[in-house]
């Protein structure tokens, strides 16, 4: 059996983790190795560590960081941000990351992708797009490129040759931070465009909004503001998914077994007898 | 927590793991996680520091083609060799790790593996008609099908991490698991002293750990019995 795959993102700028809005707007949250073991506590599937300011800045990875990330969670870490090269690549995957996403080399150096794949393995590989909503026309998006939005978004998915990536992580500009449910026309685009699983991102508010992505094949939901500030949040979500009938996986986060959700993703009061939450924490 | 970690190590009758460093493994997630569970960790990327191994792990995440080369180039083939069938100390290939076992690999075009396991590397889509979704990412359960050393119940059931898009191709006799993605394949090899899985145990959340602890009990039982 094949579970759903929750993945906490945890967006940086300078170094902080942060809760991102419309790709301009930024809340503190704290200290990124600290957010990564409790999301990983509370059963997160994989932990996407995406430093915001490394590209711009033109600085590669901060590895010191990567290892401090790494060093608290058990799960599989991807890491982007400032990987201009396959070496950079290497020295993130040497500090401790499983993964890691291209975004800006996609534009300028597409061939990067492959020297990774053949260093690391195309698994390892993830080809990272953020995308924009323009006259109805989904176009990528990039800071540090101005001409990024000339291409088109099938140019880019073409561009990727066969083999050199393992995922896709498409995040949308216009719904990130805005719980108003991921943008399934674009994840279908996507889809029909290429056959590599992709991972959703932007605009995950409600346990609905991951329902409604999952009915798409090899789709992943990537999750980043909604986590934070709530109590368990991830074990929450997969439990209200469970209840649905998704096939999530809920052995590494606390317990909310025969706890019944609202559409809002709360717990309905009547848990008293339940143990909810009193699960040893796994053990590391 | 670092300084409770130091303590553990230092416990008499802690299991030694050499993890087999082939520049561009991901050497640090394995030795995060034997770490963890009590285990001496070290980093060997010699013939020497494999001939004084007393159990061998080597890690995932690579491609198969510059993994052997570089290991070829180190001298670390036949020092493997002589630990496998020489020492017969326990060996335990991860993910890319299980398939360099193998006779050999079609990723990139053909090339040689280690040969120990009869059998190939092979794309999970290879003879199909209609496509696969590839590479196959993501968390999966396992079916046990005939475990030896390995106890059935950290096996059947669990959730693991997997991300592959080869699988192998071997004597059903060796498969202890398996997994599904389009068709079945190998999740869990045994033979003798060599072990190996598909998923990524050290990636696994609790699943993995207690993975990662029954092979260290089983290799600490083969260490006693062959030196």
């Amino acid at each position: 059996m094949k579970y759903q795959r929750l993945i906490a993102c945890i967006p940086l700028k300078r170094g902080v983790a942060v809760q991102s809005h419309l790709f301009s707007r930024y809340l503190p949250i704290g200290r990124p190795e600290i957010v990564a073991d409790f999301l990983c506590r509370w059963g997160a599937d994989e932990i996407a560590l995406l430093d915001l300011d490394a590209s711009l800045n033109g600085c590669g990875p901060d590895t010191d960081m990567i290892r401090r990330v790494s060093a608290a969670i058990s799960v599989p870490l991807l890491y982007g941000g400032g990987l201009a090269s396959a070496r950079n690549a290497c020295d993130a995957v040497r500090a401790g990351a499983d993964k890691v996403a291209f975004n800006t080399v996609l534009y300028s150096n597409p061939s990067v992708l492959g020297d990774a794949a053949r260093l690391l393995g195309a698994q390892c590989v993830v080809a990272s797009i953020d995308v924009t909503l323009r006259n109805g026309e989904y176009r990528p998006y990039n800071r540090s490129i101005p001409a990024s939005a000339e291409n088109d978004l099938a140019g880019v998915l073409s561009r990727l040759q066969e083999g050199c990536c393992g995922e896709l992580m498409i995040n949308s500009v216009e719904r990130d931070g805005q719980r108003c449910g991921y943008d399934i026309d674009l994840v279908r685009a996507v889809r029909k465009h290429s056959a590599i699983p992709v991972i959703a991102v932007g605009g995950a508010g409600l346990p609905d909004h991951f329902a409604e992505l999952f009915q798409i094949a090899e789709v992943a939901a990537g999750v980043g503001n909604m986590l934070n500030h709530t109590e368990h949040s991830i074990a929450r979500i997969k439990y209200a998914l469970k209840e649905k009938g998704w096939a999530m996986r809920t052995g590494d986060g606390p317990a909310y077994d025969g706890v019944r959700f609202g559409p809002m993703g709360r717990p309905y009061a009547d848990v008293g007898k339940g143990e909810h939450g009193n699960r040893e924490p796994s053990q590391r | 927590m670092r300084q409770k970690a130091a303590k553990r190590v230092s416990e008499p009758g802690a299991m030694r793991v050499s993890l087999l460093d082939y520049g561009s493994g991901n050497v640090a997630s394995v030795r995060r996680a034997f770490y963890r569970l009590g285990a001496e960790v070290d980093v060997a990327f010699t013939p020497e520091a494999l001939d004084a191994a007393q159990c061998i792990v080597i890690p995932g995440v690579g491609a198969f083609a510059s993994s052997m080369e570089k290991m070829s180039h180190d001298g670390c083939v036949d020092a493997l060799a002589r630990a496998a069938f020489g020492r017969r100390i326990p060996i335990l290939g991860i993910c890319l790790g299980m398939q360099l076992l193998a006779r050999g690999s079609d990723e990139f075009d053909f090339h040689a593996g280690l040969g120990w396991i009869e059998g190939a590397v092979r794309r999970l889509d290879a003879g199909r008609s209609e496509p696969l979704s590839l590479p196959h990412v993501g968390w999966a359960q396992l079916s046990a099908i005939s475990p030896k050393l390995l106890p059935r119940n950290i096996l059947d059931g669990r959730a693991f991490y997997f991300d592959h898009s080869f699988g192998l191709d071997i004597n059903p006799s060796y498969t202890s698991a398996t997994c599904v993605h389009g068709a079945e394949f190998t999740a869990v090899l045994e033979a003798d002293n060599l072990f190996g899985t598909q998923f990524h145990p050290e990636l696994s959340g609790s699943d993995g750990h207690a993975f990662l602890e029954s092979f260290l009990a089983v290799a600490s039982g083969q260490s006693e019995e062959f030196q």
